[in-house]
């Protein structure tokens, strides 16, 4: 080792080290220990942070998932404003899109609940998208 | 080639996430922010260990908040992303340690203890305070250079013909002891 200052020679001891608990999780525990921390309580501590922050992003999730919704829903219902009742009718009442149909009756008052609910099944997100493309479709032809 | 930059969506992100192994990334990512603020630090007292832990804890914390962004293909493994943005908080708070030393030093005494540490002593001075300090330790003595030239725990035991627990139990030595030549070499 040509170390030129105690950085380069205690520096290289770091690294060395640091390269080396990447494959020995026992030398990580007696690092710990030797460090005065005991592994139950780190690993106490560790699972409460990770439920903390897991709970947090399924949250975010959630709120995006919801604008997103509501997002594709106002515009379904911008477009469904100028097409006739019949041609509104007609589509909702497809197979694939009868389970939104409840929701397109009372098209004047959607709440946040009746969006959320939306939200909460992912696969009726996706059928809400389809339905957007099929009534860009129609309006084209 | 530097691999085209993928982010993964929120969704992406949770399912990646709850399929690691945390109990072992956390503890791995802690030793790493300890030895990393013991590499730079020559002051290392309970409060400096709890930053590290600290330290370890706020990279994980940054990754799930999506604050600082995985970039999977650049780092498929999430330790190693993790890892980065240890380097960078240990980074910051040493940036802020140094600005307040400075600022400390230009009111009070004029002189710099914290940035001419490495200037009062060359080469072979440090080396002999370094071996001195495991004249009492041979073992340990030899476990320091082993680690410093790069041999792993088990190549040591092997070598050396000794168990991996008294590799460990020396590993552990020299990690004190360099905080004793830390201090030597700092007052």
């Amino acid at each position: 080792m040509n170390a030129k200052n105690q950085n380069d020679i205690l520096a290289n001891y770091y690294d060395e080290l640091a390269n080396l608990i990447e494959h020995d999780d026992n030398l990580v525990n007696e690092l710990l220990i030797n460090e005065g921390l005991s592994i139950e309580q780190e690993s106490q501590k560790s699972k409460m942070l990770i439920n903390r922050l897991e709970t947090q992003l399924k949250a975010k999730l959630k709120r995006e998932k919801y604008t997103k919704a509501l997002f594709v829903f106002d515009r379904i219902k911008k477009r469904f404003e100028n097409r006739s009742e019949e041609f509104v009718q007609q589509l909702l009442d497809k197979p694939e899109y009868v389970a939104l149909k409840p929701l397109f009756n009372k098209l004047k008052k959607v709440t946040p609940a009746d969006i959320q609910s939306m939200v909460s099944d992912a696969e009726l997100l996706r059928i809400l998208e389809n339905l957007e493309k099929e009534s860009d479709q129609d309006e084209s032809r | 080639m530097v691999p085209v930059k993928n982010y993964l969506s929120t969704e992406e992100l949770l399912l990646k996430l709850k399929e690691q192994d945390w109990g072992t990334i956390i503890k791995r990512l802690e030793a790493y922010s300890i030895i990393k603020i013991k590499k730079h630090s020559y002051k290392v007292t309970d409060d400096t260990i709890q930053e590290a832990i600290d330290i370890a804890h706020e990279a994980i914390r940054l990754l799930w908040t999506e604050e600082r962004k995985w970039d999977i293909n650049y780092y498929p493994e999430v330790y190693y992303f993790l890892k980065g943005v240890v380097d960078s908080l240990v980074s910051n708070y040493f940036k802020k340690l140094t600005k307040y030393k400075k600022v400390e030093i230009n009111e009070n005494t004029g002189d710099s203890t914290f940035d001419n540490t490495e200037a009062k002593y060359d080469a072979e001075q440090i080396k002999k305070i370094i071996s001195d300090s495991f004249k009492d330790d041979s073992l340990a003595g030899i476990i320091f250079d082993c680690i410093s030239e790069g041999y792993k725990p088990k190549e040591i035991c092997e070598e050396l013909e000794i168990d991996i627990k008294d590799v460990y139990n020396a590993i552990k030595r020299v990690t004190r002891k360099i905080d004793e030549v830390k201090k030597i070499l700092r007052d």
